[in-house]
Order: C-alpha cells, then structure tokens, then sequence
C-alpha cells in the first residue's frame, strides 16, 4: 500500500506547521506528511509556535488542543490575530459537540478527533490548502460540467437532472478535482453536521450519482480509493494518481 | 410471543387512592370524629334527662312535704284538710291528688286518683317493700297510654301513728319529648357534622402532605443528567423543610460524585486516544512511508512501547478502581514502618544517584503501625518516585520515620528540594489524572495517579496526608498513620503553603 501523491505539483512545496506535544505523534506526523511532499515544521509549545508563525510563512497549520504551556485555543486566537493566517486543522483528544464548536468558532477551518487515520488527516490538509483559491462558477472535467450558479449538470452536453445532495457531493468532488475525500469528509461537508456512523449513506449517494453521470458513459469519473474514500477525476490522471 | 417495549423518561409513580396518606389521615379524622360526636350527644343526653328529672324529683319531694301536710288519716279513713275558701291552697291540694295511692299496710286501696289506677296499684308485695324502707322510694312507671310517670312512694302515719303506703306523682313525659326531640335533631344533624369533618379533614391533609408530594414529585424529575435540581424550601422551618433540605444535601452529594464519575471518564478517554494515535499514525505511516525493515522495525518496537504504556493506564486503573470500590482486601499486620521505609530507600538509592540526587534517611525504629505492607511500600515508593523525578541534579530527598508529637502517630516525612507545586496547584494533586505541568521543564511523564494511590492508601489506614511547597525550593508530604493499638483522635494539622522548612 502506497500514499496516494498529491496530483498538482505545486503543492509539494507547501508548508505545514505541525503543533504537538506528544513526540512520538509529532514524529509519525511529520514523517507521513513529509513522505506526501509537504515540507514540515515541528512545535512542541504554544509559545514556539507563535514564534514560528511570526518567523515564517505557513499553508497550514496542524493545531494540538492540549499543549503544556498554552490551551491550543489560546494559540489559535494568537495566530488569527495577525493579518493573513494559514488555514487551522485542530487535532484533539476532546471529542464533545462542545469543544468541537469552540474550535470552530474560535477560527479553525477543520477539527479532526484522536484518534485518527493517517489518510483522513492528509485528506483534509489537501482540500484545505485548496482553500482561498479562487472558485469558478462553472467547473469543468472532461465533457462533465457543472454550473453552480443555476444548479444545472451536462455530460457530453447532456442534461443530467440531480437531487439537491447529489449536486452537492458531485461540486464537492468537482472543487477537489483529483484529491481523494474521506466519506466522514463528504458527510460534515453535505449534510453540515457530524453523521457519525452514518458514512453509509454516502455510497448510497456516490451509487446514484454513477448511475446518473457515469454509467452511460465509457469513461468514468468517480473514482473510489481504497481506505479513503472517493475521488473525481478523469481516468488517466487518477491512474497517475493511485 | 415476547415482547418489549423501551420506555424513556423517568416513569411516574402513583400512589393509590386507598393507600394514600391524605384518604387515611382524612378517613381518621371522619372515625375520629364521629365516635366523639356520638360519645358527647349521648353525654350530653344523658346529662339533660338527670338534671330535668332532677327538677321533676325535686318538685316531688315538695309536694311530698305538701301532702303529708295536707293529708290527715283518721280511722282508716284519709281527710284532706285544705281550706277550700283559699283558691291557692285548693289548687295545691287539687294538683297533689292528680296522681296518688293510698292503701293501708296490707295494700288495700284506700284512695286513689284515677290516674293511678291507669298506672296500677302496687301489689302488697311492692308495699310492704316499700313501707320497710327509712326513706321513700322514687320510681319512674308508665300507665296505659304509654306516659311516663315519676312516682314518689314511702309510708306516712295516722294519727294514731299506724302506717299507710301512699304514692303521689307527676308526669315527665314533658321531659321525655324534649329529649326525643334533641336525640332526633343531634343525629339528624350528626352525618351533615361528619361530613363537614370528613372534609375539613381532607383540606389538611392536603395541606400537612402537599410539601411531601412536591418532594415526591422533583424526585421523580430527577435523573443523571439534572442533579442540580434543587427542591425550593418553604421557609417554615419544620419538618418538612428539614426533609426538603436532607433531600436536597443528598442530591447535592449524588450530583457530586456523578460530576466526579463524568469527569473521570473524560479524562480516561483522553488518557486512553493519545497512546491510540501514536500506535496507529506510526503504524500507518510506516505503511505508506517505510522502505527497510529497520525502519519497519523501528515503527512496531515504538508501537509496543505505546501499548505497553495503554496497557499500564489499564491496569493502573483497574487496580485504582478496584481500590476506591473496596475490592482490595488489606492484610494488615503489626509493621515497623523504619523498616519497610529502609527497604524502599534502598531500592532507590540507585535512580537517584544516576540523577545526580541525594537520597538521605533518618528512620526512628519505634513506630509500629498495623497496615499492608505491600500497601505501604507503594505509597512510599510513590512519594518517592515523585520526589526523585521532580528534584533537580544536586538536590536532595530526605526520608524520616518517627513517632509524631501528637501521642499515637507514626510520622512519615519525605521531603525534597525539587521544582514545589504551585499553590493553585495544591488542592487538586490527590486528584485522578491531575498533572502539574512545569513549562520549563515539560515534566508530564507518569498517569496522574500516584498520588491518587498514596491517597487512598492513606485514607484505609486511618491516616492523614499534608503536603506543604514553595515553588522552586522543594515540596514536603507528611503522613501520619495510627500507632498499633492506639486508636486516638487524628491530631490538627497545619496547613501551610508558603513555609514548607517551618
């Protein structure tokens, strides 16, 4: 089993700052995130870390809740004071509704529970340091299109009629065009909440959505990754890709 | 076919009607006063009818006066000498013979009114009877019709002082329709009585129970998750408000432990997912990432150290809970604490002159205490351990075992001159999982349970546990265990912070 490589080049030169007290946690991450082409640096404190925030330009910063010095919040709200800040992913041993939103609302862009898998966590960090890319309106794979202003999808300048949920996983997966999104990734995103076990339900709607986009079609789109979940891309590029 | 049914939410309870307190203490009050109703009508019955035939008796025994008087037997033959030109005197006389008997000792009527005659004469028996006794005799009899008659008889002379039987009386039935008629009007009125009782009895009862069912009924809003609920005391001050506030402690004392049972659970989740995700982000990453097997080898061997880790946050657990539920059975015995303290010294003596620490001890033989050696040894190596991983190279840890000043102690010190616990820190050491994070040297190894054990095993040996510290000069545990065969009060002991070399 190999890592899926991120597909656009320009990302292996992105940099993460990983926040963690734990060495052994801070080591796999960094090894792991390392092998997937980001550069990585390493804070084991609250107060290293606004340093380093302040020394150097970060895309993401992954955020540990509880840290010797420093409640994680605490340094969250340091780094969202400045005036551009990196994208935050809160990893977090509390997993209460409650702490959850506080993370949230205290400006984080992700909040994932330990313990977790190593490939949810690259999932994530790849949609979010997709962020802040400017989003078309129209988006475009291969001869499937989908306008997200009037909510219409063509295949082959084909009309194709979907459910609300169907549109909004299908322009989940068109923005992240050749990353892989877990099923608990596509679940907080469709459904704006936590479906936990619930995961099911996103085969059922990955199952219709193949029936409407690409079962008519030779080429076929949606992708499934083995202990991920699914990808949208157009064949060629995912071979490249797995 | 079986079948079952979940049901939420907290069920209620009813109490039956005929059960229910307010029916009984209303249905007692109805009992109660019925048989008081009745007992005083009767009372009071009876009272009326003595003191009217009082007054019929009295009247009697004047006209009994009046008629001896009036009456003059001479030859056998009863004269009543009134004089008929006095209206009054006629009319006395008149009345006196209404009702009267007149017979001679053997009972032969003399005279008699007619009256009597519808009553019917004494039989000589009665008369003779009658005539023996030293005073005369008042009987109550009834005549034909059925009207009650008070009858006064005895003996009266002639003048040539020969005995007579005579017998005058008077109608009572007045007396007997007055009181028919109250007897009648009093047990009419008696059910309307009780009635209004039974209902005044209900009022109160409902009111002596209603604080009780208010009770009844926040209890049953209770449950895990709103134990804060607190039942309003009335301010009255009685009982009932002594109930209400017992209640209230209890559930105040049950919110309490189940705050400490939620807590601990978190804390036990979050103790438990950092081992996890170190053990499964090494593993994946050396999935995806390791190209050698040293490198494989590396992930599993720090793999096994995190579970080791996990599987010693278990036990310790285990072996705590077991503890604090009083499944741990003490083998307690008479115990020279020097001793075991000159054991457990020892085995450190090694760690802590790698650490560069003195390890000094002044151990005093004379303290007997009865306790589990095995328990003992963990508390002081707990203590000890601490001491040592929070001392800094050159510092010093020093043990001392003697007898306490307070007469029936044992005293344990240890104390070192390590890093101390901030004072804010102080009150929550004994705490489950409580670590004192030390930013500068970013000591969180250990659980947080060390001196949740020392606690405990302090605690079933009937003893005390002080902790005195100054951050950066050093902390001080003393523990104070009952000498053998000396159980005394626990002495007072100081609770200073600031001065730990006081």
């Amino acid at each position: 089993m190999t890592l899926p490589r991120p597909v656009n080049v320009k990302l292996e030169y992105m940099r993460i700052l990983v926040v963690e007290d734990e060495k052994r946690i801070a080591d796999f991450l960094s090894r792991g995130l390392e092998s997937a082409g980001y550069a990585v640096d390493v804070a084991n404190d609250g107060a290293k870390a606004i340093d380093l925030v302040h020394a150097a330009e970060y895309d993401l910063i992954i955020l540990d809740l509880g840290l010797p010095d420093m409640d994680g919040l605490t340094v969250l709200q340091k780094i969202r004071n400045r005036k551009t800040s990196p994208p935050v992913l809160i990893l977090s041993a509390r997993d209460q509704v409650d702490d959850r939103v506080k993370g949230l609302e205290g400006g984080a862009d992700d909040y994932l529970v330990k313990p977790f898998a190593f490939v949810e966590l690259l999932a994530r960090v790849r949609v979010l340091l997709r962020r802040g890319q400017p989003t078309p309106e129209r988006l475009q794979v291969g001869d499937l299109t989908l306008d997200c202003i009037r909510r219409k999808v063509t295949r082959a300048s084909e009309n194709v009629e979907l459910a609300p949920k169907e549109f909004s996983i299908l322009e989940y997966l068109m923005r992240n065009r050749g990353r892989p999104l877990s099923r608990t990734m596509i679940v907080e995103h469709v459904w704006d909440m936590d479906y936990d076990g619930l995961t099911n339900i996103v085969d059922v709607y990955i199952r219709h959505l193949r029936s409407k986009i690409d079962d008519k079609w030779p080429v076929k789109m949606i992708q499934t990754v083995r202990g991920i979940g699914y990808m949208l891309d157009l064949p060629e590029k995912a071979e490249k890709a797995g | 076919m079986a079948r079952f049914t979940r049901v939420f939410g907290v069920p209620k309870l009813r109490v039956d009607f005929v059960r229910g307190l307010r029916f009984r203490l209303a249905l007692s009050y109805v009992i109660f006063f019925t048989v008081l109703l009745v007992v005083i009508g009767l009372a009071f019955r009876k009272n009326l009818q003595l003191e009217m035939d009082g007054d019929v008796a009295e009247a009697l025994e004047e006209e009994w006066g009046a008629a001896k008087g009036y009456l003059k037997i001479v030859n056998y033959r009863p004269e009543w000498i009134a004089d008929s030109t006095d209206p009054e005197e006629a009319y006395i006389v008149e009345r006196l013979r209404h009702v009267y008997l007149l017979t001679d000792a053997n009972g032969d009527v003399l005279q008699n009114s007619e009256t009597y005659a519808s009553i019917g004469f004494d039989s000589p028996a009665e008369v003779r009877r009658i005539m023996q006794l030293p005073k005369p005799e008042v009987h109550i009899r009834f005549d034909k019709y059925g009207v009650p008659y008070m009858i006064k008889a005895g003996q009266v002379l002639d003048d040539k002082g020969r005995p007579y039987f005579f017998a005058i009386g008077r109608s009572i039935e007045a007396n007997r329709r007055t009181l028919e008629a109250f007897t009648r009007n009093y047990f009419f009125f008696l059910p309307v009585m009780i009635a209004f009782s039974g209902l005044l009895g209900w009022v109160l009862a409902g009111r002596a129970i209603r604080p009780v069912n208010s009770v009844a009924q926040a209890a049953q809003n209770i449950t895990g998750s709103n134990l804060s609920l607190q039942i309003p005391l009335r301010g009255a001050g009685d009982e009932l408000d002594h109930l209400i506030e017992s209640f209230n402690r209890m559930t105040a004392r049950l919110n309490q432990s189940f705050e400490q049972i939620r807590r601990f659970s978190t804390d036990v989740s979050h103790e438990l997912r950092t081992p996890l995700t170190a053990i499964r982000g090494q593993l994946e990453v050396a999935l995806f990432t390791a190209e050698t097997p040293e490198q494989y080898r590396d992930a599993i061997v720090n793999a096994l150290e995190d579970v080791e880790k996990l599987s010693s946050i278990v036990r310790s657990l285990l072996l705590l809970s077991q503890a604090e539920s009083g499944q741990v059975i003490l083998q307690k015995a008479p115990l020279d604490l020097a001793e075991v303290a000159a054991d457990v010294v020892d085995q450190f003596q090694i760690p802590a002159e790698e650490k560069g620490v003195v390890l000094s001890a002044s151990l005093d033989a004379d303290a007997v205490i009865s306790a589990d050696r095995t328990q003992i040894e963990r508390l002081l190596s707990n203590l000890l351990s601490n001491a040592v991983k929070y001392t800094p190279k050159g510092g010093s840890v020093r043990v001392r075992v003697a007898r306490d000043n307070s007469p029936g102690w044992a005293q344990l010190v240890i104390e070192d001159t390590g890093l101390g616990i901030p004072a804010e820190n102080l009150p929550h050491i004994f705490d489950r999982f409580y670590r004192v994070r030390n930013a500068q040297t970013n000591l969180t190894q250990g659980l947080g349970l060390g001196l949740s054990f020392v606690a405990w095993i302090v605690e079933v040996h009937g003893g005390r546990i002080d902790v005195a510290s100054t951050e950066g000069e050093g902390t001080r545990f003393t523990v104070l265990l009952p000498l053998t065969g000396q159980p005394v009060e626990a002495p007072p002991l100081e609770h200073s912070i600031a001065e730990p070399r006081a």
